[in-house]
């Protein structure tokens, strides 16, 4: 029976039965259907949600939320919802940026809220490795490891809101992940429920050689072929030596690539920023502040954090200053970057406050790209916005060897909610040229959920469908996350 | 479907109507040279007689993809098992024929189809030996950094296929940490380009699920991989420590401390002794038999392992371990060695070299100078491929490489030598280290009174280690693989999860023709 079939027969289900078997498994107190409940797990971050939210048109929420309190009881929810062919989401913080943790249509959705699974399993400080449940919000992780001497060195903007479940279902990069990775790399094993209930548990070793690292399944699977309910993770440890530079260049091109040598050098900044030359934020903001020239728009910064042993922080530096100086970088001191850090969770970029207004609308394109490819797709990516008159404010982010990413922040207002919602389209339907032009990959950082601009980036590499035939072995009633990831809605 | 009941001769006709400008070889030298890997267990079997029990049908090498694609198809349509083939240096019997299968050389796809080096990236083709294509980044100035031992008899679909280590995977990673995206060609007859260029992006990381399968899945036809400028600058030092454990501890306050060594090594006491030693032969040794022999002679430490005594010794094994263990004070006076490594940028060695000097020396380190050091990186591909003479006398070697986090890392080491003591004369090293933990290199040899006692000892001897590497919370293996030797371990090794592999195994292979048995899945598999 194909989940269609179940979609056109809602009604039969035995909603009464359903909600009693699963008051069964988790207690009464740990399940609502109440509208107080389902309106807050109606929406997550989206945008384009949120702006239909603000227009006036109501999403339907789930009909059920439970917060089951362990791996096993969540493996009997997916049972019950396996028989009755219930689709499930898997939620967290709620705060993905792509439609992953919504309902949509109007079948009955149950959402699975994790975050009573929050607990620290076991520390094993010796080989600096922490299992942890997978309900854990971000911050409520690194706050407990930072009290035992530990970091997780996982820092998206998220922190405040995203669960360790939802970073390791979307591979989640933060912005320490120059040094440290993303997400997966910080990953040693899992414990996951299937859609049938079953749990597996994935060994744990630094590494090895016994087939496929079958963990890699269900992370970035986006919810979509299990439940992750536990984690080990490799820590770091505090406390820490770190040193800031920054650097300003004549244009992307040179801050690029004195980025691009000093990572193949072998230098591991803890942040590695590309952004506008700070000052310009006084034209941003004072309308009789003097009008800056093309030279100085051009201009950009590079902004760098360097932590571990004092000897070999000063010899990354000493590497990077002469790569900068090569390239003609003017070296602004500590203070540019060390003003970054100090406000790193709130200088990014605030859609809230551009959405509240009436008719605008905003979001954040990020592609991942190779550093050939990198000031081309930069240069593009802001003339097409600039051109269609939305602003835009982009930063290059998570270097790695081969390349980086690029983000693009943008907002705008139209002259109704229609247009706005069309602008917002057009902006994804412009990014998405662009970067299949230039050589950037969408979606690079936070997931993919139901948005189809940055599925369909992806959606000609055919690997996608490559997880929608694993999903229909594993998930043959469809129940786990349909629709999201271009799985069979 | 045909179905396997045809006859050989009407589906080689086949496979030559197919592909007819496939090359195939179905001369008994190439089907029996292709028989086996490296396994010792096979070259047990061959002294007991069983000189190729399951020849394969004929061995082919495809140049291109498209003809892999449609030997794919031919197979899948006639249920033909087939048998992905690099240079057949594996030592786990994951290129084992049997009766039947056909083994798919890929040494024909030897290219290095670009090399971007704004991008640090290689893009190469599968069947390229690994010091080649070495080689041929040294020419501009790069460096893979992945330097297996057999480097000069591996080809780089090898490495993916198993997740193999260098020597240098303290720095570069191993190859799954290199690796950024390949090209397979699918059991199902389909190209998958598991990744992109920028590592990810949506979805499962299909690279990850890739890169390890061991044939199982498809054929690895090229991958695209990290590289890195070629080091301008090393250095190498020698250490000693009392006892193995203290070499441990250090090696992981190295590791924790920030600071990523090219190359960390730690013998145990024996070991030790033998990691020493070509510095007075000066010559490359015939065997692992040799190099105990003769180096415990020149030394006169135990003169009882006379070449003579050598076979008596190594069929009490439980005998020689005790005595090994009780004399290692003695028989290496400066106790475990430990070699460091650090390259790259200049000014960076230099400093992880000085701080990871200091760490060391306060963990108890004795500072054996540089010498030891330049001695191991002259020597770093001196491994015996001369093994005949040891086993023609009855006896086996053989390795095994587990691997498991710090808190457990000892338990494992005890568990391992325990299990292996009573059929082996074992040793050990320690060398690929991550801030998480670190493998064991488990070197033993045995001896029995004849070709069948030594393959039942060979054996019992696998099962027991085995088993005690599971036991401590290791994974049975860290860079060898698993192909048929360990596939009966495997779900004491998955558990449960071993039904992700299946599943992989169910979409990307159906017919099971993708080199069954390895990997424990698809064991009954088409001949």
């Amino acid at each position: 029976m194909s989940s269609r079939d179940n979609e056109q027969q809602p009604v039969s289900a035995p909603y009464p039965e359903i909600t009693a078997q699963l008051t069964e498994v988790v207690g009464a107190e740990n399940l609502s259907s109440s509208p107080v409940d389902t309106i807050a797990h109606a929406v997550d971050f989206w945008p384009r949600k949120l702006m239909e939210t603000r227009a006036g048109r109501w999403h339907r929420g789930p009909r059920w939320v439970v917060w089951p309190g362990a791996a096993a009881e969540v493996a009997h929810v997916l049972r019950i919802a396996s028989t009755y062919a219930i689709p499930v989401i898997p939620y967290g913080g709620g705060s993905s940026m792509v439609g992953g943790a919504s309902p949509r249509g109007e079948r009955p959705w149950l959402v699975i809220n994790c975050k009573r699974m929050c607990n620290i399993l076991d520390m094993d400080e010796g080989s600096m490795v922490v299992h942890v449940q997978a309900g854990v919000v971000g911050v409520e992780l690194e706050e407990r490891l930072n009290a035992r001497g530990f970091s997780l060195g996982h820092v998206p903007t998220s922190m405040t809101t995203a669960t360790l479940g939802g970073w390791l279902s979307t591979r989640s990069s933060g912005m320490l992940s120059s040094r440290y990775g993303r997400i997966s790399d910080l990953c040693l094993g899992i414990t996951a429920v299937l859609p049938d209930g079953q749990l597996v548990h994935t060994r744990v070793a630094p590494r090895r050689a016994t087939g496929p690292e079958l963990m890699h399944l269900l992370l970035g699977a986006e919810g979509t072929l299990g439940i992750i309910t536990a984690a080990h993770l490799r820590l770091h440890r505090l406390p820490l030596h770190r040193q800031f530079d920054s650097f300003r260049f004549e244009r992307i091109d040179e801050a690029a690539e004195a980025l691009r040598r000093s990572i193949t050098s072998g230098v591991r900044p803890l942040v590695a920023r590309i952004q506008r030359d700070p000052r310009l934020r006084r034209s941003d903001r004072d309308p009789d502040a003097p009008v800056p020239d093309a030279a100085a728009l051009a201009r950009r910064v590079l902004l760098l954090a360097f932590e571990g042993p004092a000897e070999l922080v000063e010899a990354e530096r000493g590497v990077v200053r002469s790569h900068v100086a090569e390239l003609g970088g003017e070296a602004l001191g500590q203070a540019p970057a060390r003003r970054w850090w100090g406000q790193r969770f709130a200088a990014g970029f605030r859609m809230t406050p551009v959405l509240v207004r009436e008719n605008s609308f905003a979001d954040y394109v990020e592609a991942g790209v190779t550093w050939a490819g990198l000031a081309g797709l930069y240069r593009a990516m802001e003339e097409a916005f600039a051109s269609r008159g939305w602003r835009t404010r982009l930063v290059v982010e998570h270097a790695r060897m081969e390349g980086v990413s690029l983000g693009c922040a943008f907002w705008g207002d139209a002259a109704s909610p229609q247009e706005a919602v069309a602008s917002y389209d057009a902006a994804w339907k412009v990014a998405q040229q662009v970067c299949l032009a230039h050589g950037g990959r969408l979606g690079h950082v936070y997931g993919g959920g139901q948005h189809r601009a940055v599925l369909l980036d992806e959606w000609g590499k055919g690997r996608l469908e490559l997880l929608t035939r694993i999903k229909r072995k594993l998930d043959p009633a469809g129940i786990m996350n349909p629709g999201v990831l271009g799985t069979e809605p | 479907m045909t179905g396997p009941s045809t006859s050989p001769d009407s589906r080689l006709a086949s496979l030559r109507e197919a592909l007819p400008t496939l090359r195939v070889s179905v001369h008994v030298a190439d089907r029996i040279a292709y028989a086996r890997d490296l396994w010792p267990g096979g070259q047990l079997e061959k002294l007991a007689g069983r000189f190729a029990p399951e020849p394969p049908l004929c061995v082919v090498w495809p140049t291109d993809r498209s003809e892999l694609v449609r030997l794919v198809a031919w197979a899948r349509e006639r249920g033909t098992a087939l048998v992905p083939f690099g240079a057949g240096s594996g030592v786990c019997g994951g290129t084992t024929a049997g009766a039947g299968k056909v083994i798919v050389d890929l040494k024909l796809m030897d290219s290095v189809v670009r090399i971007e080096p704004q991008n640090n990236l290689v893009r190469a083709q599968a069947g390229i030996l690994g010091w080649h294509l070495e080689d041929r980044l040294n020419e501009e100035g790069l460096t893979l950094g992945h330097f297996p031992s057999s480097l000069m008899c591996s080809t780089l679909g090898g490495y993916l296929a198993t997740r193999s280590a260098g020597q240098c995977s303290s720095m570069y990673g191993k190859i799954e940490d290199m690796v950024v995206s390949m090209e397979v060609v699918a059991g199902t007859g389909e190209v998958i380009e598991t990744g992109r260029d920028m590592g990810g992006g949506l979805g499962p990381d299909w690279t990850q699920l890739f890169v390890g399968s061991e044939g199982a899945l498809g054929f690895i036809t090229e991958g695209t991989l990290k590289v890195h400028p070629a080091p301008e600058h090393r250095v190498m030092h020698g250490y000693g420590f009392e006892r193995v454990s203290a070499g441990c501890e250090a090696i992981r306050r190295l590791m924790q401390a920030g600071l990523r060594p090219a190359v960390v090594r730690l013998y145990d006491e024996f070991d030790s002794v033998l990691a020493r030693s070509g510095a007075e032969k000066g010559s490359e040794a015939d065997s692992l038999l040799e190099r105990i022999t003769g180096q415990v002679k020149g030394r006169g430490a135990l003169p009882w392992l006379k070449r003579r005594a050598m076979q008596v010794a190594l069929s009490r094994p439980e005998i020689a371990n005790r005595v090994v263990d009780e004399l290692a004070p003695m028989v290496s006076a400066d106790g475990c060695l430990c070699v460091i490594g650090w390259e790259g940028d200049r000014r960076m060695v230099d400093a992880q070299a000085r701080l990871g000097h200091e760490e060391l020396m306060r963990s108890g380190a004795r500072d054996l100078g540089e010498e030891p050091g330049w001695h191991w990186l002259r020597r770093r591909y001196a491994v015996s491929y001369k093994q005949s003479k040891l086993f023609t006398s009855g006896a086996f070697v053989d390795t095994m490489e587990v691997a498991s986090t710090w808190n457990r890392l000892m338990d494992l080491y005890e568990g391992v030598r325990k299990a292996i003591a009573p059929f082996a004369f074992v040793m050990a090293h320690f060398s690929h280290a991550y801030p998480e933990g670190c493998s064991i290199y488990f070197s033993f040899a045995g001896s029995a009174s004849d070709p069948v006692e030594a393959r039942m000892r060979y054996e019992r001897l696998w099962s027991a280690a085995l088993a005690a590497a599971t036991r401590a919370g290791g994974t049975i293996s860290h860079h060898h693989g698993v192909g048929r030797s360990k596939a009966h371990f495997m779900t004491e090794e998955h558990g449960n999860s071993m039904l992700l592999l299946r599943t992989l195994k169910s979409t990307f292979d159906p017919d099971t023709i993708m080199n069954p048995g390895v990997l424990g899945v698809g064991a009954s598999g088409a001949p």
